[in-house]
């Protein structure tokens, strides 16, 4: 990782579709630089995936989501990691956080409806052996995600009158 | 009734960016590359500094020259970056933009029948200035095939015996010529011996993309004979704040003082404490809006080269100064069609001075996706020239 590397990254993570020609002319490199240096951080487990951030309430897309705070007897030997583990296989699950403070884990649950949130949180996750408490909150609006700022306040149109 | 209006003030050429906005308030799906501003916010951190300076109540008038704090922290930070030295008790007026800067230096040092010299292409504002003062604007030619800087051989054909005043300004607008440590001690002799003024517009002097800024007052034998102006608008994003500032030798700082007192008492208080903390918590922010800056000029400029607009690689501002001279229009016919047929506005050079014809100034702080957009219309309408 150099400072090359940073700035890679932090273009993929802003424009995950941004092209290796791109990077390579604001960069001042050629475009083989660039790709080869992609395909390392990739190798290196360091770029994981390059996704797109969605307002899906904005295309008028029914969707909820819910922060789960769990409180958990740590197993032995493994500590927190092989609950996250078990955690971590659902697809419904986008994020999963180890915390200090009274609840251990923060997990983030996606789905369609509250009904399937709601199931799948008393019948899969709240059933792990190890689980003592869960605590379940509805998200009610995003105003900022992975960065994006969600509601922008409506274009400020520059004023035609400077230099 | 008579004509009330003053001989300069009716005599004064428009601004030709102006009335071309004109026709652009008339279009809708504009994408505008016409104005020389930043796109970004202003750092919250700053706005919110002013805003809380006045939920304290802190809405008076400053004094004169602006608050003690401000000065201090900025003679410290043109030392450290520029490496040039002023007293910010005497040698300094916070002021409100460069823009008042510029007028309240070239009143106090320009007599009637003056004749400072003007770069040309130009930042629109100089030659009106100069004539508002009763100078006469004499023009520089600058060329692309010399980056855009002053010459020692074009300074020398330049400057006659009413020479007085040198107006500089770099990195340029429109045309994001810069003048390197050399090439300003090139010229500085010259300035010496036929003992002209500097008035050194460095508003942009932060957005300097290859290497660093030179600023001139900070070349040998130049310091006493320079008024340096700067600001906060392109840097930090500040251009709705209206604050800048002028550094010169005492004789020259007080009597552009006391223009200021008559004319504008102090800048704008708030805008003062947001400066107070741009310059104390503004750097990284303003390194990334930098370091965007660059990034977005080296794919614009691609970009235009690509389409068939031959552009140099500008070294600092946010401009990028193409020529249209191969697609057979004018510059002004050039950027009126552009407008009318894909919705792209750009200013015609020629309104920066007779050089700046058969060229087109556009300005890249605007974001990615509208300048790709912005160079993929110029593109199309570049192609329907030739068809
Ligand atoms: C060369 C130059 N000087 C001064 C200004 C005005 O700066 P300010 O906003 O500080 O008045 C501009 C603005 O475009 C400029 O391009």
């Amino acid at each position: 990782m150099d400072e090359k590397d940073t700035v890679i990254l932090r273009e993929l993570q802003k424009n995950g579709r941004i092209t290796a020609g791109d990077i390579a002319v604001m960069l001042e490199v050629d475009e083989n630089e660039v790709e080869n240096r992609i395909a390392a951080l990739h190798a290196a487990g360091i770029l994981r995936r390059c996704t797109a951030v969605i307002d899906y309430s904005a295309a008028g897309v029914e969707e909820v989501a819910v922060i789960l705070s769990l409180k958990i007897t740590p197993e032995r030997g493994l500590g927190y990691d092989g609950i996250a583990a078990q955690i971590a296989r659902f697809p419904q699950v986008e994020s999963i956080l180890l915390l200090t403070g009274t609840y251990d884990l923060q997990v983030i649950i996606r789905g369609q409806s509250m009904s399937e949130v709601s199931r799948f949180v008393a019948e899969q996750i709240a059933s792990i052996e190890g689980v003592r408490e869960t605590m379940t909150q509805i998200v009610m609006r995003t105003y900022k995600e992975q960065g994006v700022e969600m509601m922008r306040p409506g274009s400020r149109d520059r004023q035609l009158i400077t230099f | 009734m008579r004509n009330f209006v003053s001989r300069m003030a009716g005599e004064l050429p428009p601004s030709g960016i102006r009335k071309f906005f004109d026709l652009l308030l008339t279009m809708d799906n504009v994408i505008s590359l016409g104005v020389g501003e930043p796109d970004f916010d202003t750092p919250w951190n700053i706005s919110q500094v002013a805003i809380s300076s006045i939920e304290k109540g802190m809405t008076m008038y400053t004094s004169n020259r602006g608050l003690a704090e401000l000065r201090e922290l900025l003679s410290a930070d043109l030392d450290q970056r520029y490496h040039t030295k002023y007293c910010p008790e005497t040698e300094m007026i916070v002021t409100t933009g460069v823009s008042e800067g510029l007028d309240i230096a070239v009143r106090a040092v320009v007599d009637p029948g003056d004749e400072v010299l003007v770069v040309d292409p130009c930042f629109v504002s100089y030659q009106a200035e100069v004539l508002m003062a009763g100078g006469r604007p004499k023009t520089l030619p600058c060329s692309a095939q010399d980056g855009f800087k002053v010459t020692p051989d074009v300074l020398m054909e330049s400057i006659t015996p009413k020479s007085k005043v040198l107006l500089l300004n770099f990195p340029t607008n429109p045309t994001g010529g810069v003048m390197g440590k050399d090439d300003l001690q090139a010229i500085a002799d010259i300035i010496i011996d036929h003992d002209l003024l500097v008035i050194s517009d460095e508003v942009y002097a932060e957005l300097t993309y290859d290497g660093h800024h030179v600023s001139t007052a900070a070349i040998d034998g130049l310091w006493e004979r320079t008024i340096t102006l700067n600001g906060f608008s392109k840097a930090y994003a500040m251009t709705g704040w209206r604050l800048g500032y002028l550094c010169a030798p005492k004789e020259m700082t007080d009597a552009a003082l006391k223009i200021h007192q008559y004319v504008m008492m102090s800048a704008p208080t708030a805008s003062q404490f947001a400066g107070i903390e741009a310059l104390k918590n503004g750097e990284e922010a303003k390194n990334e809006m930098i370091a965007e800056y660059r990034i977005r000029r080296n794919l614009f400029v691609k970009g235009l080269n690509d389409v068939g607009l031959p552009c140099h690689l500008p070294k600092g501002a946010f401009y990028a100064f193409p020529s249209v001279e191969g697609t057979g229009l004018s510059d002004e016919e050039f950027a009126e069609r552009l407008l009318r047929e894909q919705h792209v506005a750009v200013v015609p050079g020629s309104a920066f001075g007779k050089n700046g014809r058969g060229h087109v100034r556009t300005c890249y702080a605007v974001d990615r996706a509208k300048l790709s957009e912005a160079v993929r219309r110029i593109g199309i309408f570049v192609e329907s020239l030739h068809s």
